[in-house]
């Protein structure tokens, strides 16, 4: 029993170390990589990382559609103004606990009611209550270091920011500062859903009279839930208002709930990465859209100005996209190709897991840390090519050995690599494109045959039977 | 008072048009303020660039609504019909959204004046001035929830549209044409969210994003109806309308009126749950 | 001793079940009847599923209808479902783990229950499990802490016979080891009559024959509502 728990625990943790090993990794190559405009927006993606994942665990694990999450960050920010002006002498790290407590509280109450009645009307109260807050908060706004209950600034008086903290002056603190508690707020999701709560939300899951017959409390376990998911929300709420010590309440709209949504099931509702991805969709992708697009006058032109507008037809489209076809979004997709990639052999990506989780997660960030940004970029292409070409590669020559195939694949991937580098791009990307296509329409035509060969031998062996 | 009364009949109007639909084909549309929003201005803009008479316009916009909504009910809805109804509510949430993203790309979220004729035509009684789209809006919401509760009792479509609810497969089995009922209950509905984005597009403010709202207080009346009861919606509808307008005269709350649906869906939503009931489908 | 006093179950117009009065002993009895007789709807009234409109349900005096479904199960009556619910997205044992952690039981003792029902290799994800094992899982979930009545709904659905046939000693195993009252609803009259001392049968709601087993299928009413059909057929 003993050993089997030991085997379980161990397997979880040990895709926890890589997850921290390579986070932490990034964590300390951006810094180094990007300029100040990019690393404060990197940052506040980071905050909003800890919300999608959120709304994922909702989503993913309790069928949860809750689209009040960027409302109740709002509620945790405006408590956490308003008490770090209370509480001056309290440490920011508590009382932004505290605001979570708070928004914890709310996020419980919206919830219960509806949670008892169906999964439909959670969605349409929270989808409510979204609309509600955007209301409050457009009309009382946000407090800033002055008196009474709203801290607005009487008439003649002005606006006082509440004094942020120390470690806040500076980017690459601010950025460390968010990626610490983050983190922290991204294990406590962890250790409630790899533990007790986690084994009965999947009971749910699969069966709500299944969870009932083995003892679950349905109700209580779904509020757990959303108790979790509202204190790490409104925790990043409080973040959200460390910097500059106020917030606006245009940040806090109910169609960003419903955006954060959307993006979410795009990014990928089951994965941590998933939540990294809609974090960098929702906060970083419309500015560099924008920064792309002001680079090509035609598109601007074609476009107008308010083209960003647009991108939340991509988002609408791309939610039923993942809704119908990829319940696993963007993360799936990319981790359904690893666990191809593992089964296709063994060399390259196994002794162990770590070894592939190696080269994928740690050695990008470590090349742009250490490398030229433009040498970097090409690095992080060729193994990535080498690692889309090895399986395909295998299926064209089922005799080589899996060691020839890699040494081949790596090969091409390095070359495409090179050849990016001296001639610039768009010609590797052209290349690579070119290669894997070609690669991969090979491939079939030979599966093709392969099936084909299956079929005779199968039905001679059923002769040979009969 | 009387503003309230007419508001609140097109919120009933839009409930009507959402009951309708969840009732014939499980889905909630969310997007059903978003679609109307967008399908108005379209109307807008072909009346005040193209210079096509408002009547045209108006035509156009209905006509626009109903084929928005068939082409979704026909095209996508059919591929989440298997799952289940937050599901397929969410779904329609990316129907919104694209439709929101598409309308504040062209026509940005400013707000726009629409006067439809019978704003003009105002009269009095008992001293209370009273325009006839006020009217109009509640004689509509009475005539529409009557005709909608004939259809659906009464009429082959109407039988059709309630056992498609209960079960797709079964139907389907039975020998009714299971995406041509859809695409009527989606049709109707659509031509209901056209003449209520319209109405409330004069009565109120003309634009995307307050118009893709609408759907919250519609969505708080049909919960006042428990998605179910037409007149239950219709009630629902015309108490948050009265509801914002007795607030509007109390200065202290009056900003905070248009928090009167979701203080009433919560009330409803708490008075509904206080029996826990069990779904006894184990999923496959 | 379970109790049940004139239940009756309404469905809109129809009566599931029609005034039903049974008392079952400690020890194995089996609960058949022909499609819509209202087996699965007694099992969902004394598992708390379905509230029924008028009667009681007692164990031992104790009065089962004052409970929720989950207090039920916390409390030691426990069910199976037609369609077998174990988790597919965790292992064997976190399945088991899941049940004895909210069913008042301790990992070892979910071991020892692992052991009982001849569960192995209990890392395999669900999905990879055989149909027996699966059915092996569902019972050993069910016997977490401290189980009093079990209901079983089709245990041995979709089993070929010879392994059904390992079901009846393995069921007979646990209710004597737990000294438990168990109900077992079944179509398969082999394997009811194989595990079962006592049978209770019932048609469009109500029990029309109630004993032990020679007698209860020697009975010209149970013939002609059940098993006159199914031998002609």
């Amino acid at each position: 029993m003993k050993g089997l728990k030991v085997m379980w625990e161990s397997r979880a943790k040990s895709g926890l170390t890589i997850g921290l090993l390579a986070g932490g990794l990034w964590a300390l190559a951006i810094p180094m990589a990007v300029d100040d405009y990019w690393l404060r927006l990197l940052t506040t993606s980071v905050i909003y990382v800890v919300v999608a994942a959120g709304v994922g665990l909702l989503f993913s694990r309790l069928g949860i559609v809750s689209l009040n999450q960027i409302a109740l960050m709002g509620v945790g920010g405006w408590i956490f103004l308003r008490l770090s002006y209370w509480l001056d002498a309290v440490p920011s790290m508590l009382i932004m606990c505290l605001a979570g407590l708070a928004t914890m509280g709310i996020g419980v109450l919206i919830g219960l009611p509806s949670l008892r009645l169906s999964g439909l009307s959670l969605a349409v109260v929270t989808l409510m209550f979204a609309a509600f807050a955007e209301i409050v908060f457009t009309s009382i706004g946000f407090p800033t270091g002055n008196n009474g209950w709203r801290g607005e600034p009487a008439p003649g008086e002005t606006s006082v920011p509440i004094p942020s903290p120390a470690f806040a002056e500076s980017n690459t603190g601010l950025w460390f500062y968010v990626v610490i508690t983050t983190t922290v707020m991204l294990l406590l999701l962890w250790v409630f859903l790899t533990g007790r709560w986690g084994r009965a939300w999947a009971a749910i899951k699969q069966s709500e009279p299944g969870a009932v017959s083995i003892g679950i409390h349905v109700t209580s376990s779904k509020v757990t839930a959303l108790a979790v998911v509202s204190f790490t929300t409104g925790v990043s709420g409080a973040l959200l208002a460390v910097p500059t010590g106020s917030l606006v309440s245009q940040s806090f709209s109910a169609i960003s709930s419903v955006i954060l949504f959307a993006v979410v099931l795009i990014g990928g509702a089951f994965s941590l990465v998933g939540a990294v991805l809609a974090g960098l969709l929702f906060v970083a992708l419309p500015p560099a859209l924008e920064a792309l697009v002001a680079r090509i006058p035609v598109v601007l032109e074609l476009l107008g100005p308010t083209f960003t507008n647009l991108i939340y037809v991509a988002f609408g489209i791309g939610l039923i996209q993942s809704l119908i076809a990829s319940p696993r979004g963007i993360a799936g997709d990319l981790a359904g190709v690893g666990v191809r990639l593992r089964r296709a052999q063994r060399w390259p990506l196994d002794p162990s897991d770590a070894v592939f989780a190696f080269i994928v997660l740690v050695v990008p960030p470590l090349s742009l840390a250490l490398l030229d940004l433009s040498l970097a970029v090409y690095v992080v292409a060729a193994i990535w090519i080498s690692l889309w070409l090895v399986h395909p590669l295998r299926t064209l020559w089922p005799s080589r050995s899996p060691r020839g195939i890699a040494l081949i694949g790596i090969a091409v991937g390095l070359l495409i690599g090179a050849l990016g580098f001296l001639a610039g791009p768009w010609v590797c990307l052209l290349a690579a494109l070119l290669v894997v296509v070609s690669v991969n329409f090979l491939r079939k035509r030979l599966a093709r045959r392969l099936v084909k060969m299956d079929e005779e031998l199968a039905s001679e062996g059923i002769h040979a039977q009969l | 008072m009387i503003a309230g009364l007419a508001l609140g009949a097109l919120y009933a109007l839009s409930g009507v048009g959402l009951v309708l639909l969840y009732r014939a084909t499980g889905v909630l549309n969310l997007a059903y303020g978003a679609v109307g929003a967008l399908c108005a201005l379209v109307g807008w803009e072909l009346n005040q660039s193209r210079g096509l008479p408002l009547e045209l316009g108006i035509l156009i916009t209905i006509l626009l609504t109903v084929t928005a909504n068939v082409l979704y009910g026909v095209l996508v809805a059919p591929l989440m019909a298997h799952r289940s109804a937050v599901v397929q509510a969410t779904g329609t949430l990316g129907l919104a959204l694209a439709c929101l993203g598409i309308a504040n790309w062209y026509w940005t979220d400013k707000a726009r004046a629409l006067r439809l004729p019978t704003d003009a035509l105002r009269f009095e009684v008992l001293g209370v001035v009273i325009s006839s789209t006020q009217v109009l809006a509640v004689l509509l919401v009475l005539v529409v929830a009557a005709v909608a509760t004939w259809l659906l009792r009464v009429t082959r479509w109407g039988t059709n549209m309630r056992a498609l609810a209960a079960d797709r497969e079964l139907t389907s089995l039975l020998g009714v044409s299971v995406r041509k009922i859809e695409a009527l209950a989606w049709g109707l509905s659509g031509i209901l969210a056209g003449v209520s984005a319209v109405l409330l597009a004069s009565l109120t403010l003309f634009s995307a994003g307050w118009l893709t709202f609408l759907v919250i207080p519609a969505l708080a009346a049909a919960l006042v109806g428990r998605l179910r009861s037409l007149w239950g919606t219709v009630a629902g509808g015309i108490t948050i309308g009265l509801a914002e307008s007795l607030l509007a005269p109390v200065s202290a709350l009056a900003q905070f009126r248009s928090v009167a649906p979701f203080v009433i869906a919560i009330a409803v939503t708490v008075w509904h749950a206080r029996k826990r009931t069990y779904e006894m489908r184990p999923s496959a | 001793m379970l109790n049940c006093k004139d239940v009756v179950v309404k469905f809109g117009g129809v009566r599931g079940l029609d005034g039903v009065s049974l008392t079952f002993e400690r020890g194995i009895s089996g609960l058949v009847g022909p499609n819509g007789a209202g087996k699965t709807t007694m099992l969902n009234v004394l598992s708390g599923f379905v509230s029924p409109s008028s009667g009681r349900v007692e164990f031992d005096g104790l009065d089962l209808l004052s409970m929720n479904p989950t207090g039920r199960a916390r409390w030691g009556l426990r069910r199976t479902f037609q369609q077998e619910q174990s988790v597919d997205s965790l292992t064997v044992w976190e399945n088991l783990l899941v049940a004895a952690e909210n069913l008042g039981s301790r990992p070892a003792d979910a071991r020892q229950i692992a052991d009982l029902v001849g569960l192995t290799e209990l890392d395999r994800p669900v999905p990879l499990l055989s149909m027996l094992e699966r059915r092996l899982l569902e019972l050993g979930r069910t016997i977490m802490g401290r189980p009093r009545i079990l209901l079983l709904d089709e245990p041995v659905a979709g089993l070929p016979e010879a392994e059904s046939l390992m079901f009846a000693p393995l069921i007979e195993r646990i209710c004597e080891e737990f000294s438990l009252t168990v109900v077992l609803v079944d179509h398969d009259m082999d394997f009811v009559t194989r595990a079962c001392s006592n049978i209770a049968v019932l048609d469009f709601g109500r029990l029309i024959a109630y004993g032990d087993c020679v007698s209860v299928l020697s009975d010209p009413a149970v013939e002609a509502a059940y098993l006159g059909v199914s031998n002609e057929s």
